[in-house]
């Protein structure tokens, strides 16, 4: 597998989608790349009558994509059917949208597809950023911490080996914090998020005060949101250094594209990718698409 | 000196430090000369509360590092050596994942469980090392042993055996490297297994009980090293992070006695499976086995401790001087004072005067023997009530806490003598001193109220599970109560001896126990009466508890024990369960985990 420096255009055979009740769940349908693709809009089980959702699929249904909801488990036992009937045999170009997945879902499939694909098959990770929206006020208690997907549990490692955990931080307040509690990791290490919504950056800096003023300054670092190749190369290298003196653990929080680039990295560097939820204590709320597209490209 | 200027909450944390600053940092308490003794021991503490420092300190390199008289004493007394065995939560969480992951596998599960194993075996065999090397520049030559090449090859080469490793060269340093690269194996083995990638054989590992393990080895080492006599002393740390199927055993094994070993282990304060005392050979029982409690230290010794610890704090940062001169102290009102003008504002206190026959106007003649028993005992409340009622007797509500929560015991006291916490506050100060020369009353209360609301978001991360919307988090838990204490303190009836600790029913407390656990070993809560503390580790009803004194200007409350109300009357309401939520424990994520 590779990740690709240099952005090319892409005709796609296979596109994947999420479906969501934001109304972004459906900004990337209408695409050129994607006119002669076979489409799949993956849905949940819950909360598919709020906001936009039934909109969001009727529109996917329209575009002749194949909606396929429920759980987890049944979605993911439903796309590996859809998968396994398409039955690639020769290098394909696949769209993955993850817009509105959950981060277990997008880091399942995409293990899945640079599992199951051809040699040399492109994938195209993309990522609709959304409009400001204002964050949660107040921090949302910590319910479930685990391995990003069942690929990305890491190896054991030594135990005599410092952890050093890894966040990349987003704007709900607290939730590093209570992670970071909650791990107790030895080292740890903060990643930013910076774009050109200045918004976003202020309350990401307000609501994980307390967990930064915990870090020395050269424990805290930045990365650009748009800038994917960037961030790549920077987590890669900071993590096999840090792989010689310590466990690493990547517990990407904030835009989901870094938790994408963190499965990436954790499935070559086989370290633990962490994802953390509150569950249902968090309300359903719009995101409009800002019409900003992030795009990374993998070779597999 | 370098103008780095740590922040509030540089970390502290005795598992980053290396053994020079350990010890260059250390500071004796009670609970080390305790812990020392030739004794199996089970040590309890929350987070922070210097668990790591105290095992670490008692480690052979530490020992033989460790500077100054006392570290004389120490040389002198301490009869074993030390070996110090971390553990790791981020590590058990992925340990018991590829456990769950590797099922009915019985075939590997002793692959698996090797690994703990060998994480002991090296940090043995690092100690073994250490002791016998010929070329490290040792200070004080600890426990030294004089071995030659062809005893240390034989015995290399038969503990590779028994242990199913290969040394590259027969010395204890590539034995010490074998074990690492086993343990690499190891997990590599695992993680092909797990992600279902090309297999390599099954790696040989050793297997079995722990302790049977640990002790062959350690009798091994000793008759190599002709000293049948040699006691080694394993320890373990933050023993609950170990796999769960060792945590028991290790505790059992206290409870027996063995010439060439010990064990020590630190634990947090609640564990619903942990058992020390069950049975009629409980370790209790066994004159060999004692219990050091890191949790509510006396103020005395929790004091002195303090003082020399933000002492070394203030020394590093080049300030020298007598540590409570660097704090300006609160301007006190007289006791006189006080119950005049509460008496004045506050009818409650009024009809509670009348009630006792205290009368305010002959003040002055009552002897001492008269306030010691009416008037002091009540004194604390007096100030506190007085402090948050106007004039008009109505609740005053202050932009700040009141200057009695400051001065530099109180700081203490407000952060449970917890050294990882004192350590924070004392870095906020540095910068303050140096600029002003002392730390004014107005910033020690702003760093208390700070690091209290920093702990508090801290806790509302913590989920609960319940049906009462009441208690989403152990805040909201901690706000049940506090808010219970505090009108006790302020209420409408003046209560001169207020509720402020809690008690737990038997019956009752099934509802409830694990997250009265959770809120413990947060350090949130804080066991009093500790005579019979062991106790407490698996079974709340025997713990009396109170809220933490970080949160006493939050809720209004003293700084100082108080009598105890049952939890089920703080509940108002016999139908509440509240479960701790375990984050580690897979659920289905759906589509609200998307921010």
């Amino acid at each position: 597998m590779k990740f690709l420096k240099e952005r090319n255009d892409f005709s796609y055979d296979f596109a994947i989608y999420g479906l969501g009740f934001e109304s972004r769940s459906v900004a990337l349908l209408d695409s050129d790349t994607t006119e002669e693709a076979i489409k799949v809009a993956i849905g949940y089980s819950v909360n598919t009558d709020v906001l936009n959702y039934p909109d969001n699929k009727a529109a996917f249904v329209a575009s002749n994509c194949k909606v396929i909801e429920g759980d987890d488990d049944s979605v993911f036992e439903k796309f590996e059917s859809v998968f396994s009937r398409l039955n690639f045999e020769t290098p394909v170009n696949v769209q993955l949208d993850i817009t509105v997945m959950s981060r277990y879902r997008l880091a399942s499939i995409l293990c899945r597809l640079i599992k199951k694909l051809p040699s040399d098959s492109i994938v195209s990770v993309v990522y609709s950023r959304s409009s400001f929206v204002e964050p949660p006020s107040d921090s949302t208690p910590i319910r479930t911490i685990g391995e990003l997907s069942d690929e990305l549990i890491g190896d054991v490692g030594d135990l005599s080996l410092p952890t050093c955990a890894i966040f990349g931080l987003g704007y709900e307040p607290d939730k590093a914090l209570g992670v970071s509690n909650y791990l107790d990791s030895n080292i740890v290490l903060a990643y930013v998020p910076k774009s050109d919504e200045e918004r976003f950056e202020t309350c990401v800096l307000e609501n994980n005060e307390d967990f930064l003023s915990q870090l020395a300054s050269t424990n805290i670092a930045s990365y650009s949101v748009d800038m994917p190749y960037s961030t790549y190369v920077d987590l890669k290298s900071l993590i096999i250094s840090l792989k010689e003196i310590t466990r690493p653990i990547l517990i990407p929080l904030g835009p989901k594209i870094l938790s994408a680039i963190g499965a990436v990295i954790g499935l070559e560097l086989q370290i633990p990718v962490w994802r953390v939820s509150s569950d249902h204590e968090e309300r359903p709320v719009e995101r409009p698409a800002s019409g900003n597209i992030i795009r990374f490209d993998l070779s597999i | 000196m370098n103008n780095y200027v740590p922040s509030m909450h540089d970390a502290f944390n005795a598992r980053t430090f290396t053994i020079h600053e350990l010890c260059n940092s250390f500071i004796v308490s009670d609970s080390f000369t305790k812990l020392c003794g030739l004794s199996n021991t089970v040590m309890i503490g929350p987070r922070g509360s210097g668990k790591t420092t105290l095992m670490r300190m008692l480690s052979v390199q530490a020992i033989d590092t460790w500077d100054g008289e006392l570290a004389d004493y120490y040389r002198k007394n301490i009869p074993y050596s030390g070996v110090f065995i971390p553990t790791d939560r981020v590590w058990k969480s992925q340990y018991e994942k590829v456990k769950d992951r590797l099922g009915g596998s019985h075939d590997y599960l002793d692959v698996l469980d090797s690994l703990f194993i060998y994480h002991v075996l090296e940090r043995f065999i690092s100690a073994l090392s250490y002791r016998a090397s010929r070329t490290l520049d040792k200070k004080y030559n600890f426990l030294h042993i004089n071995i030659s090449k062809k005893d240390e090859a034989d015995l290399v080469k038969e503990l590779s055996e028994s242990w199913m490793v290969n040394p590259s060269i027969t010395t204890f340093k590539s034995l010490e490297v074998a074990l690492i690269k086993k343990k690499q194996i190891v997990s590599s083995f695992i993680y092909s297994l797990i992600n279902k990638r090309n297999l390599n054989e099954k790696p040989e590992v050793v297997s079995g009980d722990i302790t049977d393990i640990i002790g062959n080895s350690v009798d091994m080492v000793n008759v190599s090293i002709n000293d049948s006599d040699a006691k080694w002393c394993f320890l373990f740390d933050e023993l609950e992070l170990a796999p769960d199927h060792i945590v028991q055993p290790l505790i059992d094994a206290t409870r027996g006695r063995s010439d060439s070993y010990i064990f020590k282990l630190a634990l947090s304060p609640y564990h619903e499976n942990v058992r020390i005392t069950d049975g009629p050979d409980s370790s209790m029982n066994n004159q060999d086995f004692s219990f050091v409690n890191l949790t509510g230290s006396s103020d005395r010794s929790g004091l002195e401790f303090s003082k020399q610890l933000c002492a070394n704090v203030f020394i590093r940062n080049e300030l020298d001087q007598p540590i409570d001169s660097y704090f300006d102290d609160y301007v006190s009102s007289t006791l006189k004072d006080d119950f005049i003008d509460l008496a004045n504002k506050d009818s409650a206190f009024r009809s509670y005067l009348g009630s006792k026959k205290i009368d305010i106007d002959k003040f002055d003649e009552y002897t001492d023997k008269d306030k010691r028993t009416t008037i002091r005992k009540i004194q604390r409340v007096v100030r506190v009530r007085n402090a948050y009622l106007k004039e008009n007797g109505k609740p005053n509500s202050l932009k700040r806490p009141p200057d009695f929560y400051g001065g530099f015991e109180n700081i203490c006291k407000s952060l449970e003598y917890n050294p990882r916490m004192l350590i924070g506050i004392m870095n906020g100060f540095v910068p303050i001193i140096k600029e002003n020369g002392t730390v004014p009353i107005h910033n020690q209360i702003a760093s208390i109220v700070k690091f209290c609301n920093s702990y508090r978001s801290l806790l509302s991360t913590i989920a609960i599970d319940s049906i009462d919307r009441r208690f989403k988090n152990i805040n909201d838990l901690i706000d049940c109560i506090g808010r219970y204490f505090q009108h006790q303190v302020h209420g409408e009836k003046f209560e001169s001896e207020p509720k402020g600790s809690l008690t737990f029913n038997k019956k009752q407390s099934i509802n409830y126990k694990d997250v009265i656990g959770v809120a413990l070993n947060a350090g949130a809560l804080i066991s009093i009466d500790n005579v019979d503390a062991y106790q407490s580790v698996s079974d709340i009803t025997n713990v009396r508890c109170r809220l933490s004194f970080i949160f006493a200007h939050h809720y209004r409350i003293l700084l100082i024990k108080q009598r105890a109300v049952n939890f089920q009357e703080v509940l108002k309401d016999d139908t509440v369960v509240l479960r701790a939520v375990d984050p580690m424990v897979s659920k289905e994520i759906d589509q609200l985990d998307l921010l």
